[in-house]
């Protein structure tokens, strides 16, 4: 009786811990600017292998004071940056932020940024799963 | 004289005429990315800003180069530097020397209140130490913008330092003369401006 118990606990338990959110975040990367820029963009491809829709509903990292989700877009001839709540990732789909696009807006460096350094980010899932990624700082 | 000879003389003096004058014609420049206002260019009305090096920047003092504006702001983190970029990538596309003496980039702030002059040379010849940026008050501005078709507002939000700047992306084209003379709107493509940069400056 107790094994059975003890072996239900461990798939009970395995299974909490594999409520990751099996998004894999690929080649991210921050574009450096002069130290009097008090923000960053990040970029990178987000891919979603599974069948169910996932959202990324807030984001931190431990080298900025804030991280917001925003996109670029021309409207009426003009440039604007549109703050998103989420980021949506359909089912089995890969979604890009990448310069004039959506983006990841870095606010208030803690440290100043080399060219070449990591920088690690948490998202947070609407199923409240987390997931860890590093952004590179590129030129 | 006898008629052939006369007719075949006739013929070869006014094909002679015909290809002199196809030849001499001045051959229309292929252009591919900018709105060329050619024989419609507008002399830039008078307006005073200041350089990142302290100097005035006003239709005199622009005389003699050609100038490639970009309207934009320092607190903007994908847009505009990507803009930065792909203007340095298109200056490296630029080939002939004598072209690139007579061109000047320049990045004019239309967020004046938070674009302080040491912030924009920072800013600016972070990409490219030969790229220009200039400033002004906003009135000062808005004559320059007003002029050449740029929009631009600022997008108010609840806390007073942090906000956002819509604006054109276009970049706009001043001959040596100062006159407003072309638009290359957004998408940029960096070959497509150098190739016709090259073209208007060398014809």
């Amino acid at each position: 009786m107790k094994k059975i118990l003890f072996l239900v606990l461990l798939v009970v338990s395995s299974t909490a811990f594999s409520q990751s959110s099996n998004v894999q975040f690929i080649d991210g990367w921050i574009k450096q600017l002069p130290p009097v820029v008090p923000m960053r963009a990040g970029y990178m491809k987000i891919k979603n292998d599974t069948d169910q829709p996932m959202e990324i509903t807030a984001l931190q990292s431990n080298a900025f004071e804030t991280v917001e989700m925003h996109e670029t877009k021309m409207e009426d001839g003009m440039m604007k940056m549109i703050e998103l709540h989420t980021i949506k990732l359909p089912a089995q789909s890969t979604v890009e932020l990448k310069p004039g696009g959506k983006h990841l807006m870095l606010i208030a460096p803690i440290q100043p940024l080399q060219i070449g350094g990591k920088v690690q980010v948490i998202a947070t899932f609407s199923n409240e799963a987390t997931q860890s990624f590093e952004l590179v700082v590129k030129k | 004289m006898n008629k052939p000879l006369i007719i075949i003389t006739s013929l070869a003096i006014v094909l002679g005429f015909a290809s002199a004058l196809f030849l001499l014609k001045p051959k229309p420049v292929q252009l591919q990315a900018v709105t060329w206002l050619g024989e419609q260019a507008k002399p830039l009305p008078v307006f005073e800003l200041i350089d990142h090096n302290n100097k005035p920047f006003n239709n005199e003092t622009i005389k003699g180069k050609w100038h490639l504006m970009f309207f934009g702001y320092t607190n903007c983190p994908d847009i505009c530097p990507d803009t930065l970029t792909m203007l340095v990538n298109m200056v490296d596309q630029i080939k002939d020397e004598k072209v690139l003496e007579q061109l000047q980039i320049t990045f004019i702030s239309v967020d004046p209140e938070r674009d302080s002059m040491e912030k924009m040379k920072a800013y600016v010849t972070y990409f490219n130490k030969d790229f220009m940026s200039a400033r002004a008050e906003i009135d000062s501005v808005n004559t320059l913008t007003d002029a050449t078709g740029i929009l631009h507002y600022i997008v108010k939000s609840k806390d007073e330092d942090v906000y956002e700047v819509a604006h054109s992306g276009s970049l706009i084209l001043v001959d040596p003369q100062s006159r407003f003379t072309g638009v290359f709107s957004s998408p940029h493509d960096s070959s497509k401006i150098a190739h016709d940069l090259t073209a208007l400056i060398n014809s």
